[in-house]
């Protein structure tokens, strides 16, 4: 056959098409505003060429003296500051094999571990993580917070919830150990651009090191800052100047121009391994298992405003299989159905948006609950990041 | 870039909505496919096409480098998608490569009804090593030239055009070994047939 005509075959042969609602979905998914990346402003066909050159060398120049000025200050003219005081301390903590920590944090009940609880008490966090010894070993890990337990085993994962009595399984690590991991800690801290963080304090003596730094927080539109990545923080850490391994490690968040300390590592111990007894797991027979259950195909396709439609509908008309189907938790569809809370009337309903690091979308909603009427508002949490990557109920009510 | 698609740009980096809505008719479907060739299942590939045009509003501004709009959106499908593939084997740290399937995706054939000389040839596409059948993909499914394959792939596009030759030649020996099979397969039931 000659190339000629196997180009020809090549480009006649159709690729395969999208379900028809795909377009429709995608153009729900048009943000209000798009960043724009340019002043629209005056037109160019104004300027002439001595004034351009003239304004190109004023910026160029003032460009280049504030760039020095600022380099100077911030010693960013040497290796990048953090990544260098930090290099011996991550190439130690990259040795460890196990770890055990304990935190105070200042979280709560039914939020995961990077929620700020603004106002309430610090909780305590102990983790035990064994990192992978080769490639293709899962490594374990285990957490426990006030109101919960995960436990990684090696093979899958589950997340236990004492007072709820309610556990969810699943095949992967479920959640990533890096968030308790000390080389992962300064990993991260290493790898933040050095324009986005500023070095406040840094000192060697007496056997001690400690670096104390300031981050921006991501833009969270207009929503109230609820997890770490939303604020502006400051990051202690201490190391053993010995050893190079890291020893202490706070984060503060700001808050209406007041520091709160968000996290505080109580101890740590660095280990060869730890005792499997740790990651077995003895629940009570009669757990409850919640979960992300399989829905027919019709379902998949909805996007987050037509799932919180169906959501309301079915807590509403008290159909708790279809409720079940929006939201894994059991105890949560218990108390949805309950008379005082249950919906009555979704009054308004709005787009979905993302915001901070949330990984789902929010859908604002007004409703009205139980016998009273009371009305209303929510940002109606929605993720999508389960087995058939389908939009599930997560919080907000 | 064409007149009509440097106009889209333009409109696309002011902000105006309807140059969204036509970026997303002119080129859903194609983003689309390409994902499903990566090796996507069809809801992940849906998915993954949302990802691809919500991650595209915000970076709307990395577009006067692109090479063209599609070349563009592909970039970012296939960053997406392998992005995802890393998350979802957490353990297999640095790995580039696609997923290593026979047939590349008989979900993909099964979608589609082609004639028995079109199967054959997207049989051989399947056999071919993930690089080159990435390359044929770009290059003659979403007709994108050596440059922008090259663009998306992150190579340059003489690396493009010596995939597509290699591929090429494979193809065509792939082709002619299935007609050479055929043949003898006929020749055989007509020597098993009653004179």
């Amino acid at each position: 056959m000659r190339d000629k005509e196997l180009k020809k075959r090549l480009r006649a042969l159709r690729e395969p098409a999208p379900s028809t609602e795909l377009g429709s979905r995608l153009e729900r998914g048009i943000p209000d505003t798009l960043r724009q990346p340019e002043s629209t402003g005056r037109p160019w066909r104004v300027w002439t060429m001595p004034k351009l050159a003239a304004v190109a060398a004023g910026t160029l120049a003032t460009t280049i003296t504030l760039w020095l000025v600022t380099g100077f200050i911030l010693g960013l003219f040497g290796p990048p500051v953090v990544a260098n005081v930090l290099a011996p301390v991550a190439a130690a903590t990259d040795r460890i094999q196990a770890v055990h920590v304990v935190l105070r944090m200042l979280t709560r009940e039914g939020e995961d571990f990077s929620y700020v609880n603004l106002g309430g008490e610090p909780e305590r966090v102990e983790a035990w993580i064994e990192w992978p010894q080769g490639p293709g070993e899962p490594g374990r890990a285990r957490m426990d917070k006030t109101d919960r337990i995960y436990n990684f085993d090696g093979t899958g994962t589950v997340f236990y919830h004492p007072k709820r009595n309610e556990a969810f399984q699943g095949r992967g690590r479920g959640i990533d150990h890096d968030l308790f991991w000390p080389a992962a800690w300064v990993r991260y801290l290493r790898s933040i651009p050095t324009g986005e963080v500023e070095v406040v304090e840094h000192y060697e003596n007496g056997g001690k090191g400690s670096l104390v730094l300031r981050q921006k927080g991501a833009p969270v539109d207009g929503l109230d800052p609820s997890f770490l990545g939303d604020f502006d923080r400051e990051i202690e850490v201490e190391w053993n100047t010995d050893t190079h391994l890291l020893t202490g490690l706070r984060r503060w968040v700001y808050h209406k121009g007041q520091r709160v300390l968000f996290s505080e590592l109580e101890s740590i111990d660095y280990l060869e391994s730890v005792d499997d007894e740790i990651f077995r797991l003895d629940l009570p027979g009669d757990v409850r298992w919640g979960g992300v259950k399989d829905a027919p195909i019709e379902v998949l396709a909805l996007g987050p405003r037509e799932v919180a439609i169906r959501f309301f509908e079915a807590a509403k008309s008290g159909d708790r299989e279809t409720l079940e189907l929006y939201c894994g938790s059991p105890s949560m569809v218990d108390w949805l159905l309950e008379e005082a809370h249950r919906p009555t009337e979704l009054l308004f309903l709005g787009e979905p948006f993302r915001g901070g690091n949330y990984p789902g979308v929010y859908v604002p909603c007004r409703v009205r609950f139980g016998k009273e009427g009371r009305v209303k508002e929510y940002n109606l949490a929605l993720r999508n990041d389960n087995h058939q990557r389908r939009w599930v109920y997560d919080g907000g009510i | 870039m064409g007149l009509s698609e440097r106009n889209l740009v333009r409109r696309l980096r002011k902000g105006d909505r309807d140059a969204c809505r036509e970026l997303i008719r002119l080129h859903h479907h194609g983003v689309y496919g390409y994902l499903r060739r990566l090796g996507a299942q069809p809801s992940r590939a849906e998915d993954l096409t949302q990802e691809t045009y919500a991650k595209a509003w915000r970076r709307i501004e990395t577009l006067r480098d692109a090479a063209s709009l599609r070349s563009w959106l592909l970039t970012i499908a296939r960053n997406e998608f392998f992005q995802r593939l890393r998350v979802q084997r957490p353990d297999a740290e640095g790995c580039e490569d696609l997923p290593e399937i026979e047939d590349p995706d008989p979900g993909v054939e099964s979608e589609m009804i082609d004639s028995e000389r079109d199967r054959e040839l997207r049989r051989a596409v399947g056999r071919l090593e993930p690089a080159l059948q990435e390359a044929v993909a770009l290059h003659y499914f979403q007709d994108l030239s050596y440059r922008e394959t090259g663009s998306v792939l992150g190579i340059p596009a003489g690396t493009v055009k010596s995939r597509i030759h290699r591929a090429l030649g494979e193809l065509r020996a792939l082709l002619e070994q299935t007609e050479a099979d055929h043949e003898r397969q006929r020749a055989e039931e007509a020597a098993a047939r009653p004179s």
